[in-house]
């Protein structure tokens, strides 16, 4: 009788603490720290815990896999996969392996500013201006051809500027610099987090992308869609709708 | 005189206005003017956006006169996200709406291509109707385009032993794997009633993305599909393959792996805690007369 109650007190008490266990995994801590792990990328990080600025193993000259970040806050490239399955020719005579190219940025912003550069409207990579607000980068594992790179700025209060666009054709001669790019301060006028802001962002999670795109896309020429798709209140998403998301652009 | 001189200055005034205006002009680019029936050729659909950054268009190509569509070709467009992307609408419209974020801004903007044949001699026109060029100015301000035609001659001479074996879409080279691309999970209570989807979008610079297939799960097998996908496996605790295959069969694959760590570990934890509970209880039954004791003692 007695290890029966025993046996009732073990369970009864493993299965409250597995509860609260459980629970407390789920925790979700927002404390702040300043630096490499509080998961925004700050000056000499090339990234923090989650966020990698938008690189990838491609960006990083690799064919593909799954880039990670150090706890020095260094890109971890090493479940990257150094080369790939060689795309197939119509030649029939041998394997030609794909041609990757590499692109500088270089430029000058505010002091410590922060500074997105996008591929195509794709976020590729996020760097820290200097205390000089001088900043260079280089990506690399692009295919040639004609792209369009943006790049803007963000300072400490949120401010943005709006996207700096460059038509590039990449060759595969050689690495391709985009130098004396200027954010100057007076262009930090978009309000990041403000309300001109967030009407493009309609899936709230602080980015106007590809996300946003897709869902306001579903609605494209779509009889009544909801408000909050529709930028500029004429009750329809058409092209205009598009072109105002285009400008407020973050990747 | 006088009258003279108002009527020059009324003409001058709006012979120049279009060089003041906002204004772009699309036009076509074809290699030749003179082809022969059923033979191939291409043309290119461009626009020239007159130093005004541009970053929205859409608009139909109207093929008149007996033109047939082979097929429609985006890689290395100047156009970043195909809100409808270039196709046949119908026999002889292509409809096409595009953005491409921050914009662009030159005399010789690539949008699309169009491989065409006709079966029929004649002189045959592509033009285009509906055209709207949004700037980007953070409005969607629209600048006034002019679209230039262009005038393709058939011959009835034919010369099939020669044409009828060449396809410029037989002859692309494309060695490139499609572009390198992050798919996202996301849910919006208007879209599939706030169930998990999927979204991707990618680029081929030379041949233009074909279509994407997806798979969910080691097992699962890959189906056809376009972005945004609704999930199946809801709970997401599977590998996601997502496969971008380009019009001369180069694929990039890009693996989603699953998101529900956290639901993953606690019930790691729980089958822990149950194994350490049945171990326990194990012991105490081997151990009840020693246990036993203990407690009377």
């Amino acid at each position: 009788m007695r290890i029966k109650i025993i046996i009732i007190l073990i369970i009864l008490i493993f299965g409250t603490t597995n509860f609260v266990l459980a629970v407390t995994e789920n925790v979700d801590i927002s404390a702040t720290v300043l630096g490499c792990g509080d998961d925004t990328i700050g000056v000499g990080e090339s990234c923090d815990g989650a966020d990698l600025g938008g690189a990838s193993c491609v960006s990083q000259g690799f064919a593909s896999g799954t880039l990670t970040c150090t706890s020095l806050c260094a890109f971890n490239t090493s479940s990257c996969i150094a080369s790939s399955t060689p795309a197939p020719t119509s030649s029939g005579g041998g394997v030609i392996l794909p041609t990757t190219t590499g692109v500088i940025f270089s430029g000058n912003t505010i002091p410590l500013g922060k500074v997105y550069i996008l591929k195509d409207g794709q976020l590729i990579s996020t760097i820290v201006a200097d205390e000089n607000g001088n900043f260079n980068t280089q990506i690399n594992g692009i295919s040639t051809g004609p792209y369009t790179f943006s790049v803007y700025g963000e300072n400490k209060q949120k401010m943005r500027s709006s996207l700096l666009s460059f038509p590039v054709h990449l060759t595969n001669s050689s690495n391709t610099t985009i130098d004396n790019i200027v954010i100057n301060k007076d262009s930090f006028i978009l309000d990041s987090y403000g309300f001109s802001y967030l009407r493009p962002d309609i899936n709230h999670d602080r980015r106007v992308n590809f996300l946003d795109f897709s869902i306001m896309r579903i609605w494209y020429k779509k009889y009544a869609p909801p408000a909050y798709v529709e930028l500029n209140n004429d009750n329809k998403v058409d092209l205009v709708d598009f072109s105002i998301m285009g400008y407020y652009w973050t990747g | 005189m006088k009258k003279f001189l108002k009527i020059t200055i009324f003409f001058t005034f709006f012979s120049i206005m279009p060089y003041f205006a906002n204004a772009s002009n699309l036009f076509f680019y074809a290699n030749n003017n003179q082809f022969s029936r059923n033979e191939e050729f291409v043309v290119e659909v461009r626009l020239d956006t007159q130093n005004e950054n541009i970053n929205a268009i859409e608009g139909d190509i109207i093929l008149l006169n007996g033109l047939n569509v082979k097929s429609i070709n985006s890689g290395g467009s100047v156009i970043n996200f195909w809100i409808e992307n270039p196709s046949v609408t119908n026999q002889n419209t292509i409809h096409f709406a595009g953005l491409t974020p921050g914009g662009f801004n030159s005399n010789n903007n690539f949008l699309f291509k169009i491989t065409l044949f006709s079966k029929t001699a004649g002189l045959k026109e592509i033009n285009a109707s509906g055209v709207r060029v949004l700037k980007n100015d953070g409005l969607g301000s629209a600048v006034v385009n002019t679209t230039i035609p262009i005038s393709i001659l058939i011959n009835t001479k034919i010369n099939n032993e020669i044409f009828n074996f060449f396809s410029f879409d037989d002859v692309i080279d494309d060695k490139e794997l499609p572009e390198s691309f992050n798919p996202k999970i996301t849910k919006n209570p208007d879209i599939y009633n706030g169930q998990n989807v999927l979204i991707f979008t990618t680029q081929d610079k030379i041949s233009g993305i074909d279509h994407y297939e997806v798979r969910e799960g080691e097992l699962g097998t890959y189906k056809n599909t376009e972005s945004p996908y609704l999930l199946k496996n809801q709970d997401i605790n599977q590998s996601i393959y997502i496969k971008a295959i380009d019009k001369v069969g180069n694929t990039r694959i890009e693996v989603l792996r699953p998101i529900n760590v956290v639901q993953d570990v606690v019930k790691t934890n729980n089958y822990f805690f149950i194994l350490l509970l049945l171990v326990i209880i194990l012991l105490v039954i081997f151990f009840r007369k020693r246990i036993s004791k203990f407690l009377k003692q």
